[in-house]
């Protein structure tokens, strides 16, 4: 982990369109976040005004000077490429959902395949936003699903629009990462 | 991590010496950091079966626990902290961790009567019992209610808040002879299991055992359930692998107590794997938490998320 | 303006445009496409080769309005990737910056004329669509 040593670190926000990665980056970056929106012309995938094409970037330092960098992904499958880029060597990566959107519990599964290789601390958490309206789906669907396939995973409810939800996933994948390194420190 | 002080009396010269090397390879991999020092000082004695009745006795009735040593062909004698000499270095590990453990569970189980439970074992077993179509009622603070039925919990808006801070002790069920009020709200049952857990008692729950290790096969909702400090680092490392009780405390950097509630909530709410203590002491891990600079940069950015959030 | 707003007709248009872009010496291929990364128009590109382009051309566009924003530049007018066998240039094609145009050209292009014949192309492309 030589990034590390050289005081930089990345976390990839990703996930479908809509589910607010961008509007996440913004939440909690302390720089004014680049983003790279534009008109959403896909008005069947999303009605949303705009949407994510090449990335987003926002950063935290950290009071020992240490920058971590969020990348948001755009959402759609045909920027693949974009994913590909921005997930190299990340340290973890943050899926953000739709709970109400139908596929959603398959695109948390496309999500998951396409990052997971790229990361290699395999840390991963889920946001899953709008849990509250009518025809959500609940955590615990998306926890199983992941269960399922070997993943225990955190799938936390959130708003991402609230900083305080926000960094609430990006505190526990610091605990995870934390954990693992304990994990292999210990054996 | 808890210091304890061991006394070791009437040993065979060889046992002695067993013992004291041995004492410095468990140091690091014991729950408790072990001490060697005279019988006035010491928390634990070491004592050979057939030295000095008298002293033993008087310790023992002082209600410090001794570690009776007994030879080869000896017959076991009726006591709860038995080694047979020669041991080895895993025997005296499980020992010593047993006893710390009961100190430990002596020091915080005082104020436990059994009603402090209550609430706890009583949904447990409910929760359990998924062919109850019938609805119980228990108290939820000392004069409003949880209805427990349709396989959900109602209450009404305040008292459910109140599970979920903690402000609102949950007593037995019972057979409930009428429905909730038209007000009451309804709430995912595990989702009260798991408060309960949270804010329940600094003691580990009666139904978990502190020589079994435990892993969390799934996260709990913390968006949903709400997050208190250390749940997640609890949580994190709970999932990373399983953990002794006490174990899982010194590694998240939290109290027994902290360990002990998480445990317990996350029993509740149907998270939680055991495993044998066998099982786990396959692997002996050292206890050391790693340093370098992966893991300097992951605290500090912990730390730092912990400031802003 | 979003490529189901764009007019058979003036696709069809758009079409011929790029058809002439094509008789300049060098270029390989031409993918007309949305900000949002959908394909409006192309030539010499099948279906899956032109899809990719338009995705990857408005991700280096939508980049370089970022790049011409965090230098404190105008708008992002063009880009151009140069490589041993050619080059990839990206020019926006009207003021809103709703849709660019990606042209792949081999060595033997001359790059002053390419941009230039890009350039006229762009303005054509822009006339037709708003009309």
């Amino acid at each position: 982990m030589s990034t590390v040593d050289d005081g930089e670190f990345k976390i990839v926000f990703t996930g479908p369109m809509g589910a607010g990665k961008t509007t996440a980056i913004a939440a909690v970056s302390e720089v004014a976040p680049v983003a790279t929106e534009v008109a959403n012309s896909d008005l069947i995938a999303h009605t949303k005004a705009s949407t994510t094409v090449g990335l987003d970037f926002g950063r935290i330092t950290l009071a020992s000077g240490q920058i971590v960098h969020l990348y948001g992904t755009p959402g759609q499958a045909r920027f693949r490429f974009m994913w590909d880029i921005l997930g190299r060597g990340a340290a973890g990566v943050i899926v953000l959902l739709d709970a109400t959107q139908a596929g959603a519990l398959v695109q948390m599964d496309m999500f998951v395949d396409a990052f997971l290789p790229l990361v290699p601390s395999g840390a991963l958490v889920i946001g899953l936003g709008r849990t509250t309206l009518p025809g959500a789906l609940g955590s615990e669907a998306f926890a199983a699903r992941l269960g399922a396939r070997g993943i225990t995973a955190p799938v936390f409810s959130i708003d991402a629009r609230q900083s305080r939800d926000v960094f609430l996933l990006v505190r526990t994948l610091a605990c995870i990462l934390e954990a693992q390194a304990n994990a292999e420190a210990a054996a | 991590m808890q210091t304890l002080r061991i006394c070791d009396i009437g040993l065979s010269i060889d046992a002695s010496l067993a013992f004291h090397s041995m004492l410095k390879i468990v140091s690091g991999r014991s729950v408790a950091s072990w001490q060697t020092s005279d019988a006035d000082h010491a928390d634990v004695l070491l004592v050979h079966v057939n030295s000095n009745p008298g002293a033993l006795s008087a310790w023992t009735s002082s209600g410090k626990p001794a570690v009776l040593v007994i030879d080869d062909r000896a017959s076991w004698p009726p006591a709860p902290f038995v080694l047979r000499y020669p041991f080895r270095v895993m025997q005296l590990l499980s020992l010593l961790d047993s006893i710390a453990e009961h100190l430990r569970s002596r020091s915080t189980r005082v104020p436990s009567d059994g009603a402090a439970w209550a609430g706890a074992v009583s949904l447990r077993h409910l929760m359990a019992q998924t062919g109850d179509r019938g609805w119980h009622i228990a108290h939820a603070g000392d004069r409003s209610f949880l209805w427990v039925g349709d396989g959900q919990a109602h209450g009404l808006p305040a008292t459910l808040r109140g599970l979920r801070e903690g402000s609102v002790t949950l007593g037995a069920f019972s057979a409930a002879t009428e429905r909730p009020p038209a007000a009451a709200q309804a709430c995912a049952l595990r989702d009260v299991a798991w408060w309960v857990g949270a804010h329940g008692p600094a003691e580990l729950a009666p139904w978990l055992r502190p020589d079994a290790a435990y892993r969390v096969h799934r996260w709990p909702d913390f968006g949903r359930l709400g997050a208190v400090p250390h749940l997640i680092e609890l949580a994190a490392e709970a999932s990373a692998r399983a953990h002794l009780p006490a174990e899982l405390a010194n590694r998240a950097g939290c109290t027994p107590g902290d360990a002990h509630r998480f445990l317990a909530a996350a029993s509740l709410a149907g998270l939680l794997t055991s495993f044998t203590r066998a099982e786990v002491l396959e692997h002996p891990k050292a206890a050391t938490p790693a340093r370098g600079a992966w893991t300097r940069f992951v605290a500090d950015l912990r730390r730092h998320l912990l400031r802003v959030a | 303006m979003s490529p189901n707003r764009v007019r058979r007709a003036s696709r069809d248009l758009a079409k011929k445009q790029l058809e002439l872009l094509g008789t300049v010496t060098g270029v390989q291929s031409a993918v007309l496409f949305s900000a949002d990364g959908f394909e409006i128009a192309s030539h010499a590109a099948d279906t899956a080769a032109a899809s990719r382009l338009a995705a990857i051309g408005s991700s280096l566009a939508a980049l370089g309005s970022a790049i011409s924003a965090e230098a404190g530049l105008h708008e992002f007018e063009r880009t151009t990737i140069e490589s041993k066998n050619g080059t990839v240039t990206i020019m926006r094609v009207d003021n809103d910056q709703a849709m660019s145009l990606a042209v792949v050209a081999g060595r033997t292009a001359v790059l002053g004329q390419l941009l230039w014949a890009t350039r006229h192309c762009c303005q054509a492309l822009a006339r037709l669509i708003h009309e």
